[in-house]
């Protein structure tokens, strides 16, 4: 592969992606502006004499007495010129910060449940395609699909009653026990869940991919020519048919990226998981309007580069992808 | 096998475990207005004057105040004695300066709109400080003596306008008896002791609030021993404790809050006094409370909390359960039942819709019960679940035709930005539009009494008057309760409701 048409391509789609990312954020920022209640309706409730003076110039601080177009373009200008995201309304803070320490965890949240998808669904891809149309591959599928269907917070919810409050095997929320603040080991069971509930929703989009992929390469020259070698079909399958199909599920990463990121989201929510979704959805319900952006942006960026990082890993693992 | 039931963490003995449900947003008490902020501040800060038991006023950073005839003019002696946690000495500056900033426009303070009254104030001396009042106010003890004063050598040096957006909300210089240690933000706060704080030795060396976002993982850590306190648990959780932990202390007093169901008295049929004497004569309350809330609630009967017992008047008018009763009102005002069961009035049908925000299953059914209720007796009842936001914006632009909701939380009787006829908004929140000239004069005069019996008299009045007009369909007084891990030596019988549980947290002891 070639850098120069690499790094042009590169450039070239995170110059397209500009466009998008103001798309999106004008979008984003119109819905919150024409939602009702705002972030002076709450401050009015808990500071029950807040006269309308008062509330008119907490208004004009935050910058809220202007129409939502203007404060998108105040916005805008404070994150092309200085880079900033802004302050929160709720704790002022810079919405970076408050993001950067929220991020690890879904990180590592998002981390265990793509390696426990992978975990789940390649073997069972595999085994579904050398058994093609057996009861194994017929019932795979289908559990898979129930899966997907399953909407995830109803999932993330069934599993807390199952596991957490009456099999009592596993926390349902949070993320380390009192006491036990920064054991890995805790760290992973309360992730174990969460994780579990993120990975059964995304199994069934691999498993067919594997599934699909698999059963192509398998038609292939070069795996007939290996088991007519006499090879063991382990290693036929494992090491000759395997390594090309798994190219194509590089593809699925980039695409299933939304769907975790957004998911996680609920699912944070859901087990109480202070990360980057759970600040996402409290800042709704706050109309923290500066966070909610920060973390609509990052959330689209992410699903950008992901996007990206899949094609560019795809072209880097089969060279007969040209960029140019 | 990994269990989550057990997890036998080794805990620090010498650290209160405080669990609770929300993160405070900042420890800056000028921006501050979320309950969880201003647990926090407590530890940190110090007021002039602090709570002391039957929320009477006490000497802290001020030693005396007294006021003037007229009760315009208040001097406040100092302590002579206190030092910031930088080692700066506390003076007069420092509470001019916060109440300057607080005052100021520009600084943003939410809560200015409060303390309006107060014309000026300046320092006398460099412990001495005076307050100038507009007009006399009787929360000026109680509520602007009690705010936390704040460091002038710091915050004075900032510019009123970026004071939102300093650094000190997250690393705050205080008085008080703690100091903050750490704080990672929706995951636990912890304060260690001030060892020269000026109050005396604090008993407790740490404290560490422990942010516990789901309601089974707080009852889990009370439960194995790892919490110590948990503040503010619901009714459920308060049974599961009860039977399932009998070795925790358990505390429930009636809190500072009130529920109602607000009625917009600008809709046709709610402005009808017979309508909303119906209306609350055909809702069986006190079958609400014995079965979804298991008996833990009191029905309410006025709009001041019973847990204020010196200000409650319980000879008010009630309104027991007697359906035929409210049929009875309705018919001679003029409602019969129409076709549907439903009573219209010149084509106009008796059909409201109620607004929940919050809702779990408990406000859902307790709404299905007053639509089953009110359908009895011919009044149509839709329901209608908002998030939070949403819910304030249509009940403040009055918006609904009834709103299930409450106030509270503050040990006065004042009702004056919820009952007075020009607090209707976008003045106020008498969100009813509500207006009775002898309740003006009442919150009016009220504020500006400063004797007990004079308030005591026309906070009776507004009882009276208020139970027989019904602004609000009066539903229920709530019980605070909270658990306690029998290691923490605390008198439970002298702990107050709600945010003022921890007053005296600094002389609590903790068993090794």
């Amino acid at each position: 592969m070639e850098t120069r048409p690499l790094t042009a391509y590169i450039a070239r789609r995170l110059a397209g992606a500009i466009p998008l990312l103001l798309l999106i954020s004008l979008i984003s920022y119109g819905l919150m502006g024409l939602a009702p209640g705002g972030p002076t309706a709450i401050l009015s409730q808990q500071a029950r004499s807040l006269t309308p003076a008062a509330r008119h110039a907490y208004e004009v601080a935050l910058g809220l007495d202007k129409p939502w177009y203007v404060q998108y373009f105040y916005w805008l200008k404070e994150l092309i010129v200085h880079g900033s995201l802004g302050n929160s309304f709720v704790d002022q803070r810079p919405v970076l910060a408050r993001i950067a320490e929220k991020l690890p965890i879904t990180v590592e949240l998002l981390s265990l449940a793509l390696l426990l998808t992978l975990v789940i669904a390649i073997p069972i891809g595999i085994r579904a395609a050398v058994k093609r149309d057996s009861f194994f591959d017929n019932a795979s599928t289908a559990i898979a699909l129930i899966g997907y269907g399953v909407p995830v917070f109803w999932l993330g919810i069934l599993l807390i009653d199952v596991f957490a409050m009456h099999l009592r095997w596993l926390p349902g929320s949070g993320i380390n026990s009192v006491g036990r603040e920064g054991d890995p080991l805790d760290l992973l069971r309360h992730l174990i869940l969460p994780a579990f509930t993120l990975a059964i929703v995304s199994v069934a989009g691999w498993l067919r991919y594997q599934r699909a992929s698999m059963l192509d390469v398998l038609d292939e020259p070069y795996v007939q020519t290996a088991r007519s070698k006499g090879l063991p079909e382990r290693v036929v399958l494992y090491r000759h048919a395997l390594r090309n199909a798994l190219l194509p599920m590089i593809t699925l990463l980039g695409l299933q990226l939304p769907g975790l990121v957004g998911g996680a989201y609920f699912v944070e929510y859901i087990f109480s998981i202070p990360g980057m979704g759970y600040l996402g959805i409290n800042s709704i319900f706050q109309r923290d309007y500066p966070t909610v952006m920060g973390i609509t942006m990052l959330s689209a960026l992410m699903v950008i580069l992901g996007n990206l990082l899949a094609d560019v890993l795809y072209g880097a693992a089969d060279p007969r992808i040209r960029y140019d | 096998m990994l269990c989550g039931c057990a997890a036998g963490a080794a805990r620090d003995p010498n650290s209160l475990v405080i669990l609770e449900a929300a993160d405070g947003a900042t420890l800056n008490p000028l921006f501050s207005t979320d309950a969880a902020s201003a647990l926090y501040e407590q530890f940190i800060f110090d007021p002039l004057v602090n709570v002391g038991d039957d929320f009477k006023p006490i000497p802290w950073l001020a030693t005396a105040w007294r006021s003037s005839v007229n009760h315009l003019h208040w001097t406040v002696d100092l302590r002579r004695d206190v030092h910031w946690s930088d080692g700066v000495p506390f003076t007069s500056k420092d509470v001019v300066w916060t109440w300057q900033a607080q005052l100021d426009p520009a600084t943003g303070f939410p809560y200015r709109g409060q303390f309006d009254y107060i014309a000026s104030v300046r320092a006398s001396g460099p412990s001495t400080v005076e307050f100038t009042l507009s007009q006399p106010n009787a929360l000026f003890e109680s509520q602007a003596l009690n705010a936390s004063i704040l460091p002038e050598h710091i915050l004075g040096k900032i510019p009123r306008r970026q004071l939102r957006l300093s650094a000190f909300g997250e690393h705050p210089v205080g008085t008080g008896p703690f100091f903050l240690e750490r704080w990672r933000h929706d995951e636990e706060i912890s304060f260690t002791r001030n060892p020269r704080w000026w109050h005396g030795p604090v008993t407790v060396p740490r404290i560490a609030v422990r942010i516990e976002l789901n309601d089974q993982a707080r009852l889990d850590a009370m439960q194995e021993g790892s919490g110590d306190v948990l503040d503010g648990l619901g009714t459920s959780g308060y049974a599961i404790l009860q039977q399932q932990a009998p070795k925790l202390r358990l505390l429930h007093l009636p809190d500072l809050y009130s529920f109602f169901i607000y009625t917009n008295l600008r809709r046709l049929g709610l402005d009808d006094l017979h309508v909303r004497q119906a209306m609350l004569y055909g809702w069986d309350r006190r079958a609400v409370v014995r079965g979804l809330l298991h008996g833990d609630a009191i029905v309410a009967t006025g709009v001041v909390p019973i847990a204020l017992r010196l200000w409650y008047d319980p000879n008010v008018r009630r309104y027991d359960y007697d359906p035929a009763r409210a049929q009875d009102l309705l018919d001679a005002a003029g409602w019969p039942k129409g076709n549907d069961g439903i009573r219209e009035k010149n084509g106009h049908r008796l059909a409201f819709e109620l607004l929940l925000t919050g809702a779990d299953a408990a406000t859902e059914d307790l709404a299905a019960e007053f639509q089953s209720d009110m359908r009895a007796i011919g009044v149509a009842i839709t329901v209608r679940s908002l998030d939070f936001a949403t819910f304030l914006t249509e009940t403040q632009s009055l918006h609904y035709d009834l709103a299930l909701g409450g106030w509270g939380g503050v040990p006065d009787p004042d009702q004056f930005t919820l009952l007075e006829s020009k607090q209707i908004p976008p003045t106020g929140n008498n969100l009813m539009s509500y207006s009775n000239p002898t309740v003006d004069r009442d919150v009016t005069l009220g504020l500006r009494a400063l004797e007990y019996s004079e308030r005591k008299a026309l906070y009776d009045s507004m009882q009276r008057v208020t139970a027989e007009d019904l602004p609000v369909l009066f539903y229920i007084n709530t019980y605070y309760r909270a658990a306690f891990n029998p290691r923490v030596r605390v008198s439970v019988k002298d702990v107050l409701p709600d945010q003022y549980v921890f007053r005296d947290v600094y002389a609590w002891r903790l068993d090794r």
